[in-house]
């Protein structure tokens, strides 16, 4: 699932990271955005939608819907 | 002296307890040969000194941009002259996880630190209960001490600690050559993060509840429709402010300088040396405060909306829209306050973490339209413009020039923007990936130390070069001397008119006469002084009775010498010529060397040349 069509507030978990991208992939697992954390769709920009603010275990960032294409998403098991 | 070193994620708390820790005694200095910034205290541990210095923040130790290869290097002992003793690792209590990879590094390479856990009465009140015995074990057995940076609660206990570590000599470690490989090896990263899974199951007695605050107000700031009405006002009114605030301080410098001027004319024999002191020096000095209050209250704006959560915010809101436009969010901020002065625009740049977006951000803020440039256009507008010419019968033709003008100068800096970043860094796409801290009660004191410390930093940084250059204009309006039967004004017969004269030829394409080439000289020093200087050589004194003042009197003789398409041309100049000096020396200190000035001194002039040639073509 893409990050962008994910139901708001809810919690799924982080299935692959992977971008052509190394710089941006490593980045993400540096704050802490890597497989098997869990994610959640927080709220999208006003005006154009990008980008959004998603909520990563505890702590929030702000990416572009471009860059959000890196995070495979699936449904968290409870 | 010893040295603590503060290290930790950006929003950990670090420079809070820096300034906890320091309080008053502390400096901001550049790490040797970078525009990083170091800020640098001294706390009284058992009645010894001891230096603290607060690092730039990093995720982790395997680094990729220049402020966290700082940090890394401090850490390593690889920064020449410098060497801590110890470290202090400032850790969020509320979001304990994400500092845990940073932690298992230190551990990992063998450094030693001390744990400084923050926020701890955020963490309680939230309901979070850690077992911090078991974690310090899982950590290779630091000491942990539980602190309230804001509220200086745990400092004692800090400094204990810290204390007694210090005791224990460290033992060198280098920089892990495989650092890098390490992140990009899945193994690796898998099983750190299981690691830091199961410390923080280990350790969890009760987990932490979401952040409700944080939540509830984020769904009225970034509100879809609310949210950009929000962020526009704000803008709007903080820029206003800081124009509301700024000008009467602005006006206690000019006339606290102009009365030393007085005082100083009243003292010196006429001559040269008077004129050197009260032009030259006093007049440069001057020069130089009067940005100090819009550069101050401008960082009091900015660090308290940074300190209280909401300037990643409005990055994440404007984002989109500035990025089509070649700039990231935050560019925002030095974008509209180069609308007041470039000189604190061109400082504000700083909050942009990328460093080529910084780098293109400096470099294209100053063609907005600056407050100074204002008197040279309403002059040139009020010659070209009668005031009684309306468009539709209702709209003032002088405004809407006037307003083209600012319009012209902001979509100037995009497309300069636009072109560099497609110039400069055509494959590396710029990426928005921004943490977005929960928000906090900011710490008044601590922001207006900081930016009183930006203040002091222009002045001590920037000022010599300024001061420099503003006598060495001075010198060019002031020799050679005339004679005592030369007739007509002195500033003809000095090296400005002469150089003025020499060049005049390049711009007689602009139509530029040599009267206009010379002005252009003093200008150099700041925007308005334009006006003057055209006053200057056309020996315009605004005395005589019949003419309605200085503006007025100029008006008339530059509207009866100059075509419209030499007084279009000069307007156009305007919007883009070489900026003050005041800039060039702002932009040297922020850059770090004079590489940056100089190409911005270059393709400023070229545009100014082709676009004033135009503007001479098309309206002649």
């Amino acid at each position: 699932m893409s990050l962008s069509s994910l139901e708001k507030n809810k919690w799924y978990i982080i299935k692959n990271v992977d971008s052509k991208d190394e710089e941006l992939k490593y980045r993400f697992f540096k704050m802490g955005i890597y497989p098997g954390a869990r994610i959640m769709l927080k709220r999208k920009a006003p005006l154009f939608f990008d980008p959004l603010l998603v909520q990563v275990e505890l702590s929030q960032f702000a990416l572009s819907k471009n860059e959000a294409k890196a995070i495979e998403v699936g449904e968290l098991c409870q | 002296m010893s040295v603590v070193a503060l290290l930790g994620l950006p929003n950990s708390g670090k420079s809070t307890l820096f300034n906890t820790l320091t309080k008053s005694r502390q400096r901001v200095a550049n790490f040797p040969g970078i525009t990083v910034e170091k800020k640098l205290g001294t706390v009284v541990v058992e009645g010894k000194s001891i230096n603290v210095v607060d690092l730039p923040g990093i995720y982790t130790l395997d680094v990729s941009t220049l402020d966290e290869k700082v940090t890394r290097d401090y850490v390593f002992n690889k920064v020449k002259g410098e060497k801590a003793d110890i470290i202090v690792l400032v850790v969020d209590a509320t979001n304990l996880k994400k500092s845990l990879y940073l932690a298992l590094q230190l551990q990992e390479v063998g450094k030693k630190f001390v744990v400084a856990l923050n926020m701890m009465d955020i963490a309680k009140k939230r309901g979070q209960e850690l077992d911090l015995n078991e974690l310090s074990h899982a950590l290779g057995n630091v000491s942990i001490i539980p602190i309230v940076a804001t509220e200086g609660e745990g400092i004692d206990q800090l400094l204990r600690a810290v204390w007694e570590e210090k005791q224990v000599t460290d033992a060198e470690v280098d920089i892990p050559a495989d650092f890098q490989k390490q992140i990009k090896d899945p193994k690796y990263i898998k099983e750190k993060f299981d690691n830091i899974e199961k410390i923080i199951k280990d350790i969890t007695v009760k987990e932490i509840e979401m952040d409700s605050l944080t939540e509830k107000v984020d769904s009225f700031l970034l509100h879809p429709f609310m949210g950009p009405i929000i962020l526009i006002v704000l803008l709007v009114f903080i820029f206003q402010l800081l124009f509301a605030w700024s000008d009467p301080f602005m006006g206690m410098i000019e006339d606290g300088f102009s009365f030393l001027g007085s005082i100083a004319t009243g003292i010196l024999p006429e001559g040269l040396l008077q004129s050197l002191v009260v032009d030259g020096i006093i007049a440069g000095v001057g020069g130089i405060m009067v940005f100090l209050p819009h550069i101050i209250f401008l960082f009091m704006i900015i660090y308290f909306l940074e300190d209280v959560g909401y300037l990643g915010r409005a990055a994440f809101m404007l984002d989109y829209l500035m990025r089509k436009l070649g700039l990231p969010g935050k560019a925002v901020v030095p974008m509209l306050s180069s609308h007041a002065c470039a000189i604190p625009g061109i400082m504000s740049a700083r909050i942009i973490e990328n460093h080529h977006q910084r780098l293109i951000t400096m470099m294209v803020a100053p063609l907005t339209t600056c407050s100074a440039r204002l008197p040279v256009y309403t002059l040139l507008i009020g010659i070209m413009i009668p005031a009684n010419k309306y468009v539709f019968g209702f709209l003032g033709m002088q405004g809407l020039v006037l307003a083209g003008l600012y319009l012209f100068g902001m979509s100037s800096a995009f497309i300069v923007a636009f072109v560099a970043k497609k110039a400069l860094t055509p494959r590396s796409p710029s990426y928005l990936l921004m943490e977005l801290p929960p928000y906090r009660v900011p710490k008044l004191w601590n922001l207006t130390r900081s930016s009183l410390q930006k203040g002091w930093i222009f002045v001590k940084k920037a000022g010599s070069v300024i001061l420099v250059l503003s006598i060495i204009i001075w010198g060019l309006v002031t020799f050679p001397k005339p004679p005592a039967d030369f007739t007509g004004s002195p500033i003809e017969y000095s090296a400005a008119a002469r150089i003025g004269k020499t060049f005049q030829p390049l711009f007689s394409p602009l139509g530029f006469d040599w009267k206009i080439t010379t002005a252009l000289i003093p200008s150099f020093a700041a925007r308005e002084v334009l006006v003057a200087a055209m006053g200057t050589v056309y020996a315009v004194d605004g005395d005589d009775p019949e003419d309605d003042g200085f503006i007025g009197s100029l008006s008339k003789v530059m509207g009866s010498r100059y075509t419209l398409g030499t007084l279009m041309a000069l307007l156009v100049w305007f919007v883009f010529s070489p900026q003050c000096i005041a800039t060039f020396g702002v932009l040297r200190r922020e850059t770090g060397g004079y590489k940056m000035p100089l190409i911005f001194g270059a393709y400023t002039l070229v545009l100014a040349y082709l676009f004033a040639w135009l503007a001479n073509l098309i309206f002649q």
